[in-house]
């Protein structure tokens, strides 16, 4: 409960620093940004499609159990720095089935669960300024903590560890209102972590981000 | 316009932050049942002829009362496992034969029973791992909620206490030759004996049946002899 009052207050403070800041509003809507140095706020939730390695050896099932925060700063031309973190669950269960191997077999269900925890740097690039619709490309990267389990019956290995990631994106800011400081982002993401264990050369997703947008 | 769009931005957020709150999971106590077994490859189990089940199934607990202990000897639970084995190792085409004629494997079923206490610490939520309420959930509840019916479950200031109830079954598939040898050498030596110079007894398969308790005792016993066929299924090498 207390978080949600948090997110309240997060939102009306937001609200009101853009009444507050309301001066006449340009045409150019965001292209204003690009001149006069300043941030976009994002909040996402993500649809996870796992893929490669993942889809193949661990879990295919697509996740809908992630959200994402981010923050870019625009400089004086059409690019953007900033960074941020997300969080994301995947899950699936196999149903009953024999494993064997060299002399021992066991039967059971099987639970595999993977927790990602990135925190990253990003860049964008936004080529077309219209007033409603602000496509961009960039690229992310950072840190990704791993909380990996293989569970079979009630029992279960745990991996916790930290790799590097790196994930391309693209995607585009929708706005509703030319003069607001609002807008829907949908992007995609190719989250592509390194982990080099066991038999997996990496564990990546595609990602679909679905968020709100604020102009800061 | 400027509400209209604040209310779809609370919205999303809203949606996004309900979507933590997931913490089903579709589990069934028979998902957590394991059939193990594990066997000497290079074993030629068709040399095996005749088998002998010991004569009842050897129990072991740190928790039944002594009503308990001996009803499972009396109201037939130990009988219809004994017998499942041998019908089993029967239908592979094996033949059962008394002590006294030497089986070629003797066969020994063991049954424990443990209650265990266990306790799962949930990490303060200003910690900011997300998910904590309940999302997070999928794993640090998998071993509590779902057993409600079972075990008491007494939630407390950042940590929950649970007991719960395993079973296993343990099918031992012993060389009757070397059980003779054995025997031989316990008569010989008595109690005097060093039991690092005793002759090993050979086991070529073994099998491990085992689940968390249920509440109800008929299900309980479907699911072990139901985990006894698994095991057999699982070592199709046993087949005469």
């Amino acid at each position: 409960m207390k978080k949600l009052y948090i997110i309240l207050a997060l939102i009306s403070v937001l609200g009101f620093s853009q009444k507050a800041s309301a001066q006449e509003p340009d045409a150019t809507g965001f292209i204003r940004t690009y001149a006069q140095p300043g941030g976009m706020l994002s909040f996402d939730w993500i649809i996870g499609v796992p893929m490669g390695d993942m889809n193949s050896n661990f879990i295919s099932k697509t996740s809908t159990r992630g959200f994402n925060v981010e923050y870019r700063y625009f400089f004086d031309s059409p690019i953007s720095l900033g960074g941020g973190l997300s969080w994301q669950g995947f899950y699936q269960k196999y149903d009953r089935a024999t494993y064997s191997t060299d002399g021992i077999a066991i039967t059971s269900t099987r639970f595999n669960y993977l927790y990602t925890f990135p925190i990253y740097m990003n860049f964008h690039y936004y080529p077309l300024k219209t007033n409603y619709v602000f496509p961009f490309i960039g690229v992310n990267m950072g840190a990704f903590h791993i909380d990996k389990q293989d569970q079979i019956g009630r029992y279960y290995v745990q991996d916790e560890s930290w790799h590097f990631g790196i994930m391309p994106e693209v995607g585009a800011l929708f706005k509703l209102d030319a003069h607001s400081g609002f807008g829907i982002t949908v992007k995609a993401k190719y989250n592509y972590i390194f982990y080099n264990e066991n038999n997996y050369n990496s564990l990546s997703q595609l990602n679909i981000y679905i968020g709100a947008t604020w102009i800061l | 316009m400027r509400t209209k769009i604040n209310l779809l931005s609370l919205l999303l957020v809203v949606l996004m932050l309900s979507s933590c709150y997931k913490t089903e999971e579709d589990a069934t106590l028979e998902d957590y049942d394991i059939t193990l077994t594990y066997y000497d490859k290079d074993f030629k189990f068709d040399s095996y002829g005749t088998f002998l089940v010991r004569d009842s199934v050897q129990l072991l607990s740190n928790y039944l009362s002594d009503e308990e202990w001996e009803s499972f000897y009396t109201s037939g639970d130990a009988g219809k496992i004994r017998n499942k084995i041998i019908s089993e190792f029967k239908a592979l085409g094996y033949t059962e034969v008394s002590d006294s004629e030497n089986p070629d494997f003797m066969v020994n079923p063991v049954l424990t029973a443990m209650q265990q206490t266990d306790v799962v610490y949930y990490p303060g939520w200003w910690w900011g791992y997300p998910g904590y309420w309940g999302w997070y959930g999928g794993w640090y509840y998998k071993n509590t909620n779902y057993y409600d019916p079972y075990w008491g479950y007494y939630p407390s200031w950042g940590a929950s206490y649970y007991t719960y109830k395993t079973g296993t079954l343990i099918i031992e598939m012993a060389d009757g030759e070397s059980v003779r040898v054995y025997r031989q050498w316990i008569e010989d030596n008595g109690e005097d004996g060093d039991p690092n110079d005793a002759p090993e007894i050979i086991f070529n398969w073994t099998a491990h049946v085992e689940g968390v308790m249920g509440s109800g005792t008929t299900t309980n016993e479907a699911r072990l002899i139901f985990g006894i066929e698994e095991a057999f299924n699982q070592s199709p090498y046993l087949k005469k």
